[in-house]
């Protein structure tokens, strides 16, 4: 009879060993799940605000938008003669937006609105995720950068944000 | 037999505290760790720069055409010759004027707290004198003790009277 109780009571502390081994078990798994989700969440905000600064850095240095004079570049300037070339090309040629600008600009929204001295605005290139459109989960980081447009006929500068919207 | 029991319970709850420890350091600092704003930083470093760089280069609307920089040149130069603009505004009010209408349409929609100063740069002391500003304006203001991560981007502008100073912070 002694002999069982004792048998009895060492299972019993087997059994407790375990349970409580598989509820610190449950506890570390349920936090490394919590853990990948953060981490990828992370990740994911991550490579998005990076691709949205690519995206801003790649316009505010495009070739066929900047100013220059003698083929010195001018920073922080774009040409108005070349934003109207650049509008309309894209506008026109969906080709050129759908294959080149798209590996460029992939999918945003990117327009300069002058403010000083006269408002207005220039679209350049405008392209929405399909997600997006269908009003799914998708994410938007909208970049504003003031910059200036240069009139060549007037030669006079204008006060001008650049702004980039990008979505995916 | 009843010592023996009492020690393998006491490794057991020693066990258990180490392992809580440790999750409570995984929850600390990793968990809970705050991300680097990575993208909020470059676009503020960005936004104070460029703000500075577009708005000086910026030609006036009926001033014939002279740059934001010129004008402020001319505003600090206080020997009597104080341009008058085509709409008959002495050059620092209308440097004012303009310097407002483009900050309201900028900084101030966008929601953003900044400082932007023009003023004489002070050569002994290193810094800007306060009471020669040229201009001062400010939407909840960085120059508050309180307010953290403050972008600062400065600017010198050497004219025949001495050097003036234009300073813009952005802060959260």
């Amino acid at each position: 009879m002694i002999t069982r109780t004792k048998g009895q009571m060492k299972m019993m502390e087997t059994l407790l060993i375990l349970v409580i081994f598989l509820f610190l078990l449950g506890i570390v798994f349920i936090l490394y799940v919590k853990l990948s989700r953060v981490s990828a969440e992370q990740s994911r905000s991550e490579d998005a605000d990076l691709q949205s600064i690519e995206i801003a850095q790649t316009v505010a240095f495009l070739a066929e938008l900047q100013c220059s004079a003698k083929n010195v570049a001018e920073d922080n300037c774009f040409d108005l003669l070349k934003i109207n070339a650049l509008s309309d090309l894209i506008l026109r040629d969906p080709l050129i937006r759908n294959r080149y600008y798209y590996d460029l600009f992939e999918y945003s929204n990117i327009t300069i609105q002058e403010i000083y001295p006269t408002e207005r605005s220039f679209t350049l290139y405008d392209r929405h995720s399909e997600a997006c459109e269908d009003g799914g989960g998708c994410s938007s980081k909208l970049t504003l950068i003031p910059t200036t447009i240069y009139d060549p006929y007037s030669k006079r500068y204008s006060f001008a944000v650049l702004s980039i919207r990008t979505t995916r | 037999m009843e010592k023996k029991a009492q020690v393998e319970i006491l490794g057991l709850v020693i066990v258990v505290i180490l392992i809580l420890l440790g999750l409570v350091f995984v929850i600390k600092y990793i968990i809970l760790d705050p991300q680097t704003p990575i993208r909020q930083d470059f676009l503020k470093t960005q936004l104070a720069a460029n703000m500075i760089n577009s708005v000086l280069s910026t030609s006036t609307k009926d001033c014939y055409g002279t740059t934001l920089k010129d004008l402020i040149i001319n505003c600090y130069d206080k020997s009597g010759d104080q341009m008058i603009c085509e709409n008959g505004m002495p050059s620092c009010r209308y440097l004012n004027t303009t310097l407002q209408d483009i900050f309201s349409e900028t900084l101030d929609v966008w929601g953003k707290k900044y400082t932007f100063l023009i003023c004489e740069w002070d050569n002994d002391n290193e810094e800007c004198e306060l009471e020669s500003e040229i201009t001062h304006l400010e939407r909840v203001g960085c120059l508050d003790p309180s307010v953290t991560r403050i972008e600062e981007k400065q600017s010198p502008i050497p004219t025949d009277r001495g050097q003036l100073d234009i300073k813009i912070s952005i802060c959260d």
